[in-house]
């Protein structure tokens, strides 16, 4: 899987939480940038990507996540097995 | 050691600082890191020496299971190690008071000699859960062993926090700028420190005598009337504030001292408008601590399940009971309960600390429902504000009264007497000038003289509440001249309306004025500790 299918899969998975078929994610992405990503809907965008990527996140690395760019990366590097 | 006694000042933190930056000047970088492990374990054995190699067992236990989890990645060795520490934590902190609640419920008489608490232990038991926890999870970058035990014990922040994290404090041992003397850090940590000097020894341990004397007459079974008991608990709130807030400035100082920067732990608590921002304002470290290690964990393994089932989630501004109650209400009320517990063995700790969980239950339950309605005007959010702030504040002061008092019945009778079901009692302090009017009192109403009230008290506290909702808090001040420095570490966004009115005193800089200003706070506490003997930080109990 490359960046490309990560970041749509992650823009699929904001449409469907945030309710919102105009998402486009960007790398700078940030809780900035969508009012309704608090912590609650952090925690559910986490969980749905470790249903979709077949990964698994640390809460540790929740605090980390400063952007879609971070977020993108941290999956990759996962799937790379890192 | 005590950061507000006399050696600590005088000679022990001149004598680390020269021996640290003296080695750092002849490039022996490693030599200095282990110069300053000696010296806080030093600092730590000058109070009990029996307690250093707890400490010192501790360091090492925790750094080789760290280093056998980076590489075996064991969850069963990651249970052993998490479980040692809190095994010891649990004797020395909580076995008497299980033995004692065995020997109430089957009426048995088992017995121990009392363990003294070993100071700072809560705190360097929660800073090396965290680092097993992330060597497992394989997110620590670090394992120089000096560097290691420098993050345990650095004096500064050994006792009572800040909570740091291991990421956040150990790059800055490898950064060749810390081993140079910089006038910057020292004159911004000398500054810190004598804000949080002046804060301990001038402030709070001069008001703790109107908690102290109305805590202690209420645990005696003396009737306290309405108007002592709120000035014993609204005193003991500004105490615990400036005592604690104080101790973590001095801390936040010294590090700067040695260049080393530590994390904020308090930004003006008192002026959150809620129960949520409160969290994130008082003790900030250990919020973060609980958040990260015991609240997201189970949030994280709660909403897998119940994405994995087709359940509904929790939505921002939706109010759906089963979400709200199993991925909300429950996890906040158990990690409040933990804050509970870690303060102290006594149901009244529990009890402050589910009391808080619940306080957070109920402003996430009144967010959920008011949700999607209109947000108020920017006029209306203005006026709301100070309503939210008191409130607060009375929900703060009643579950300190738990905080406080020695047992559960003693903060219910100084409750009960704060709930106005004591008698109704004008003071005769006042009461003297009614004059003929006096007479004419009716029967339920009492003139009395009250013992531990006076008006000195009064002009103390509104003082105090003035200077905690109107100043700037010690980052606000120096927040201008350290955001120049481009440091984020020190930046908040709050600022008073004072901080706006009057520009050059919040905006601070190495200058005369603030020169003077500094000198005048060190010297009223230097003269202070060098003629009363130190009293203790309320922190160090737990």
């Amino acid at each position: 899987m490359d960046q490309a299918d990560i970041y749509t899969g992650l823009q699929d998975i904001f449409r469907d939480i945030f309710d919102d078929d105009e998402i486009t994610l960007t790398a700078a992405t940030s809780a900035a940038d969508i009012p309704e990503w608090d912590s609650f809907n952090h925690v559910n965008i986490i969980v749905a990507s470790e249903m979709r990527f077949g990964v698994k996140f640390r809460a540790a690395e929740l605090d980390e996540l400063k952007n879609v760019g971070d977020f993108v990366q941290l999956v990759q590097q996962k799937l790379n097995g890192g | 050691m005590l950061f507000n006694s006399v050696e600590f000042v005088s000679w022990f933190v001149p004598v680390t600082l020269a021996g640290f930056f003296l080695l750092g000047h002849w490039r022996l970088e490693r030599f200095a890191i282990a110069f300053l492990v000696l010296m806080s374990l030093f600092f730590y054995a000058w109070w009990r020496i029996e307690y250093l190699a707890l400490l010192v067992g501790s360091i090492l236990f925790n750094y080789y299971v760290g280093r056998l989890l980076t590489e075996y990645r064991s969850r069963w060795l990651l249970a052993f190690g998490v479980a040692a520490n809190l095994g010891v934590l649990g004797y020395y902190k909580y076995s008497l008071f299980v033995l004692g609640n065995i020997n109430l419920a089957f009426d048995t008489s088992f017995t121990m000699s009392a363990v003294l608490l070993p100071l700072g232990i809560s705190f360097f038991t929660f800073q090396q859960i965290a680092y097993l926890i992330d060597n497992y999870g394989g997110i620590t970058k670090e394992h120089s062993f000096f560097n290691y035990a420098l993050f345990v014990s650095f004096f500064p922040q050994l006792i009572a926090g800040p909570i740091v994290h291991h990421k956040e404090i150990l790059p800055q041992f490898r950064d060749p700028k810390t081993f140079v003397p910089n006038l910057e850090n020292l004159s911004v940590g000398l500054t810190i420190f004598a804000i949080g000097l002046f804060k301990k020894v001038i402030i709070a341990d001069r008001i703790s005598v109107y908690s102290t004397r109305v805590f202690d007459a209420a645990a005696a079974g003396e009737t306290i009337t309405f108007v002592e008991s709120w000035g014993g608990a609204v005193a003991f709130t500004l105490q615990l504030y400036f005592d604690f807030s104080g101790y973590s400035d001095m801390a936040i100082g010294l590090g700067w001292l040695f260049g080393i920067r530590l994390p904020v732990n308090f930004n003006s608590p008192y002026k959150a408008a809620s129960i949520i921002e409160f969290w994130q304002r008082w003790h900030i470290t250990l919020t973060r601590f609980l958040t990260a290690y015991i609240y997201n964990p189970i949030v994280m393994s709660l909403t897998r399940r119940r994405m994995a089932a087709g359940k509904p989630l929790l939505r921002r501004g939706s109010m759906q009971i089963g979400p709200f109650v199993m991925l909300l209400a429950l996890p906040s009320l158990f990690t409040m309960f933990v804050a509970g517990v870690w303060h102290g063995a006594g149901f009244q700790f529990i009890i402050f600390g589910v009391l808080h969980g619940v306080y957070l239950v109920i402003n996430h339950a009144w967010r959920a429902i008011r949700g999607k309605s209109r947000p108020l005007s920017p006029r209306a959010a203005l006026l709301m504000r100070p309503i939210g702030v008191i409130i607060t504040f009375i929900a703060v002061v009643v579950s300190l009264v738990f905080f406080r008092a020695e047992s559960v019945p003693h903060a219910l009778a100084m409750l009960s007497s704060m709930a106005g079901l004591g008698d109704i009692v004008i003071p005769y302090q006042y009461g003297r000038y009614l004059g003929s009017l006096r007479e004419g009192l009716p029967a339920f109403i009492e003139l009395r003289w009250l013992d531990y009230y006076d008006t000195e008290q009064v002009m103390w506290l509104l003082l105090l509440m003035a200077v905690v909702w109107i100043l700037p808090n010690t980052q606000d001040w120096v927040a201008f001249h350290a955001a120049k420095k481009k440091d984020d570490q020190l930046g908040t966004q709050t600022a008073g309306l004072f901080a706006q009115l009057i520009k050059p005193v919040r905006e601070w800089s190495p200058n005369h004025a603030t020169a003077i200003l500094t000198g005048l706070l060190a010297s009223l506490s230097l003269l202070e500790i060098v003629s009363e003997a130190p009293s203790e930080f309320l922190y160090f109990n737990f």
